[in-house]
């Protein structure tokens, strides 16, 4: 039963606009009636007696078609009562006028004033039930500022401060955290919508929880909040439900860093324990990273272009608006040793993807690297790289893929990839690393409890799978298949 | 004063053109006013863009639309049309009415190529599927070494396409039209793009074949670079002895003997393209310098004896460059390895009208194991992040019944991708109950589609790649072709 008023209830918001068609159509026409006995406008026509009653009785209808409605979804929907309170009072009022101007429409001087009567509490209920759904500066938010002086209405504040704080000085909550939640929660757990009781808009209000209980315990990675984000996209419980704008990982990150770390209201960000994955976002995020602000496209491409030209190698631009390049010097193979790339000096900010496999740049070589800050892929294959050679690549914290094929590093040179966060794919044969060690480097890249997490769903998968492995024809089962031999590349992958 | 000649009859001749040299000019200047608008200005945004007549070619793209995820494609076309029924698609509800007439309701007012006019009998497969990896995706038993690899490689069950006899759906596989003279995909590439490589031709193609029967013909128009300047053609290399004719010197020439030569024709040929302003022309020495190059990177190329037995092995290759299809994946990777941005292997030998059960079992053995073999190679080699793989034929086959074998199929039919940013371990669309027909399901893909996809992957909006001929602005996808974004990681 409930389901069924639930189902009916959310089909308020498209019925509403029957009457409210219905009556302004009346409201105009008999405006038209009135005008056609003036000179002028004798061309217009004037409503008949008839037409008149069949209309009010639709509108009357209508009216309290929509009101019964309104009044199942306000049953069922997490809407602030504030606002649902007025909204429904407005609407039963407009409902009652609607019927009312049926009853005595015959009796010629109460009319006209019941009709305007009647308008006028429907144009109030319907502005009501507008800032419900919309919020309550929906309609002057892009209003010019003049014209919002001259009807006495402040001018929206605007929704965030112009840059962002300085990474020093900010703070845990209000400049990393509420941002997310903002951009990403506040829609349904905000002022105008509190979905299952919860609002998320002050610290306290987050802190207080929904209908349902705590969602956050302070120093807790089991709070509810932190298991309905890190749930897979396309279960029921996961927040934000599926089709509207999802959290990224690095929201995710930061959810969780915040949580881990007490939940803090007033806690600047420096007072923080900051793992190295968390210092790398916020290092994007805040002002004053280490980062700093991005190349200038124009000037990178040129430079490119120069480049590429006198050492024989290619450079693409990686994006259609931003200044970062992939740089391929495979093709100019032995030629391109430390000097050449050396040379790269002027776009290295910029450099995004970097391909020196079979080139002739060795361990000393690889210093030229520090200042790119933004490499995510780099080809090292073939190199005479040792693990000396492996240490310059500490500061390239957003690194996501790493080369080694046929380089001679061994397991000690790997210490230096747990200084980065962001590695997700690392090849390593024909080298001496081994499968343990790089294994071990798997699991410490990630979050240890994601990846326990993962690896009990992949053993429980593989028995899925064995389990349902069967003949198509005869549809008899099969017996499980004896594992598969371990890949012949160690490979270091995130879930 | 009687000179030998006479200065002004020299020039008089000089500006008195014929009626054959107008003519001939005349159309030469509309060669020129052609090439003007070979390049969309609107592409050309970027410093450092060459025309075409440039030495090195580095695509017309010179921003990409979308985050590149690929640098080059290997398509391992499966000529012929594979049986999506016994490799990729299983299908229980047909196994069941096998033997018994195919509903009418799926096939009335249907295109058939040679079932039209005979009873329609339902077909089963022979052959049985597992789940396989950690995906559980269905693969049939005759591709166990592919079996292996399911986790890394997405099978698309919706394919559907719209030309029914193998040449015209070749073309429309590799050019998105079966209308002669238009430009293959890899030629698209090539001129979106460029490659990677001056030692190589940017596109190559390589063939096999086997076991008879089941055989048709390819054509090369499949790899033509049709309207577009032929330097963007696909250059077939022969898999089986030498793989380009007559790469060596003959006896007392040298390589820098050769390279003069060349010079000397380059400054040649230079001459009559100022006079044509042909591109062609440019072409032709563009062709001659490569030509040059390969005459040292195709045997260091296709010399396989310094592959490691252990990887020769697990391709399967008996015999280097034996022309079987093992042998042109090893070749595939070191093609991929050296910066060829398009390699296209067909494998003759999907046509099973007859003896299905027989002939597809053999065909399903040469090939699956260097297929699998590739994609295991380029992921040790950390290569399959950025090469897409793309494993299919131009169509499908009936789950009807043609004697002992299939008919053509162009109503649902299978392929597989696999790395340059294509998620491994999924399924993407699927057929109805009886793998008649794919379903509108928002997965399904048309080969425009494919099309898109694939440029996406190289972050190419195939919007605008586009390519100005006889007033016309053309594309890979024509006017249609949507991207499945699903597939991307």
């Amino acid at each position: 039963m409930h389901e069924t008023a639930a189902f009916l209830g959310h089909f308020h918001p498209v019925w509403v606009h029957m009457p409210i068609g219905i009556l302004i159509l009346l409201g105009v026409l008999e405006v038209a009636g009135l005008l056609s006995r003036s000179r002028p406008f004798r061309w217009l026509p004037a409503l008949g007696e008839g037409l008149r009653t069949l209309i009010l009785c639709l509108a009357a209808a209508a009216s309290v078609l929509a009101a019964a409605l309104g009044w199942l979804l306000a049953r069922s929907g997490d809407y602030d009562p504030a606002l649902v309170t007025r909204h429904q009072w407005l609407g039963i009022a407009a409902a009652a006028a609607a019927v009312l101007v049926l009853l005595v429409h015959r009796i010629g001087w109460l009319y006209g004033p019941a009709l305007g009567l009647s308008i006028v509490l429907l144009v109030m209920a319907a502005h009501a039930g507008g800032k419900i759904t919309h919020g309550s500066d929906f309609l002057t938010s892009h209003m010019p500022r003049p014209l919002g002086r001259m009807l006495g209405i402040a001018p929206p504040a605007p929704a965030r401060k112009p840059g962002p704080p300085d990474i020093e000085h900010a703070v845990a909550y209000a400049d990393v955290i509420q941002p997310i939640l903002q951009d990403r929660c506040y829609s349904c757990h905000g002022p105008s919508k509190s979905n299952g009781g919860l609002r998320v808009d002050t610290w306290d209000l987050l802190m207080k929880g929904g209908k349902h209980g705590v969602v956050v315990k302070p120093g807790s990675l089991a709070s509810e909040l932190v298991r309905r984000i890190d749930l897979p996209g396309d279960q029921k419980e996961h927040m934000p439900p599926r089709g509207k704008p999802q959290l990224a990982d690095d929201d995710l990150t930061l959810l969780e860093w915040w949580v881990g770390a007490g939940a803090p209201r007033d806690k600047a960000v420096a007072a923080l324990d900051l793992p190295s994955a968390v210092q790398v976002i916020l290092d994007g995020r805040l002002a004053g990273g280490a980062s700093g602000a991005p190349p200038g496209r124009e000037a990178t491409l040129e430079a490119a272009a120069q480049l590429a030209d006198r050492l024989g190698i290619l450079i693409r631009p990686m994006s259609p608006d931003g200044p970062w390049v992939d740089v391929n010097a495979r093709p100019a193979g032995k030629a391109f040793g430390d000097g050449e790339l050396a040379q790269l000096a002027p776009i290295a900010p910029a450099v995004q993807w970097l391909d020196l496999g079979n080139t002739s740049v060795t361990d000393a070589g690889l210093a030229s690297l520090a200042p790119m800050g933004h490499l995510e892929r780099l080809h090292l294959d073939l190199l005479q790289v040792t693990d000396g050679g492996l240490l310059r690549l500490r500061p390239l914290k957003h690194l996501e893929y790493l080369n080694l094929r046929g380089t001679r590093v061994t397991n000690g040179g790997l210490a230096v990839l747990y200084s980065l966060p962001r590695l997700r794919a690392l090849y390593v044969w024909q080298t001496a690393v081994t499968p343990d060690a790089v294994a071990a480097l798997g699991d410490s890249l990630v979050d240890r409890r994601r990846i326990a997490r993962w690896k009990g769903d992949q053993a429980e998968l593989a028995r899925m799978v064995d389990a349902e492995r069967f003949d198509g024809n005869t549809g008899e089962a099969l017996q499980p298949r004896a594992a598969a031999p371990a890949p012949a590349a160690p490979e270091a992958k995130s879930p | 004063m009687n000179l030998p000649f006479d200065p002004n009859l020299l020039r008089d001749q000089q500006l008195a053109w014929s009626r054959r040299t107008f003519l001939g000019k005349s159309a030469q200047a509309l060669g020129a006013m052609a090439l003007s608008t070979l390049i969309n200005p609107r592409l050309l945004g970027g410093a450092g863009v060459p025309a075409p007549g440039d030495g090195r070619w580095n695509g017309i793209i010179t921003s990409p639309q979308f985050p590149p995820r690929a640098k080059r494609v290997i398509h391992l076309y499966m000529a012929g049309g594979p049986s999506h029924l016994e490799t990729f698609d299983y299908k229980p509800e047909l196994n069941r009415i096998h033997g018994q007439p195919f509903p009418a309701s799926f096939t009335s007012g249907q295109q058939l190529a040679q079932l039209q006019n005979t009873k329609l009998l339902a077909r089963g497969s022979s052959f049985g599927f597992s789940r396989c990896g950690l995906s559980g995706q269905m693969i049939s038993d005759l591709l166990p070494y592919t079996q292996q690899i399911a986790d890394d490689i997405c099978i698309v069950r919706s394919m559907h396409t719209e030309q029914i006899n193998h040449d015209p759906a070749h073309a429309f596989m590799n050019a998105g039209s079966n209308v002669k003279g238009r430009p293959s995909m890899g030629s698209w590439l090539l001129y979106g793009l460029g490659t990677e490589t001056e030692n190589l031709p940017g596109f190559v193609v390589l063939m096999s074949r086997g076991p008879s029967g089941g055989e048709q013909p390819v054509s090369a128009r499949q790899w033509s670079a049709g309207f577009l300047p032929s330097r963007f053609q696909g250059v077939q290399f022969q898999s089986r002895g030498v793989p380009v004719h007559y790469v060596g010197n003959p006896d007392g020439v040298c390589q820098s003997t050769q390279r003069q030569v060349i010079d000397e024709i380059a400054r040649l040929n230079g001459f009559h393209e100022e006079e044509t302003l042909d591109p062609e022309v440019q072409t032709r020495i563009a062709q001659y310098e490569l030509a040059f190059k390969m005459q040292t990177s195709v045997p260091d190329l296709t010399d396989l004896s310094r592959e490691p037995t252990s990887i020769r092995d697990m391709y399967g290759v008996k015999e280097a460059g034996d022309g079987s299809f093992a042998s042109n994946c090893l070749i595939a990777r070191r093609l991929a390895e050296r910066g060829v941005r398009f390699i296209q292997l067909y494998h003759r030998g999907w046509d099973q009208h007859s003896n299905l059960d027989t002939d597809i079992r053999e065909v399903c053995r040469r090939v699956d194991q260097p297929t699998a073999a590739l994609v295991k190679d380029l992921k040790q080699r950390g290569m399959l992040d950025d090469t897409l793989i793309l494993w299919g034929g131009e169509f499908g086959r009936t789950p009807m019944g043609q004697g002992t074998g299939r008919d053509h199929h162009i109503n649902a039919f299978s392929l597989w991708m696999a790395g340059g940013g294509i998620r491994g371990g999924m399924t993407w669309g699927s057929t109805d109950e009886l793998g008649y027909r794919y379903l509108e399901d928002g997965q399904d893909m048309h080969v425009h589609d494919l099309h898109a996809t694939m440029l996406a992957a190289f972050g190419i909006d195939h919007e605008k790649l586009i390519y100005r001929f006889q007033g016309r602005d053309f594309r890979l996808t024509d006017v249609h072709g949507k991207v499945a974004k699903g597939l991307f990681t």
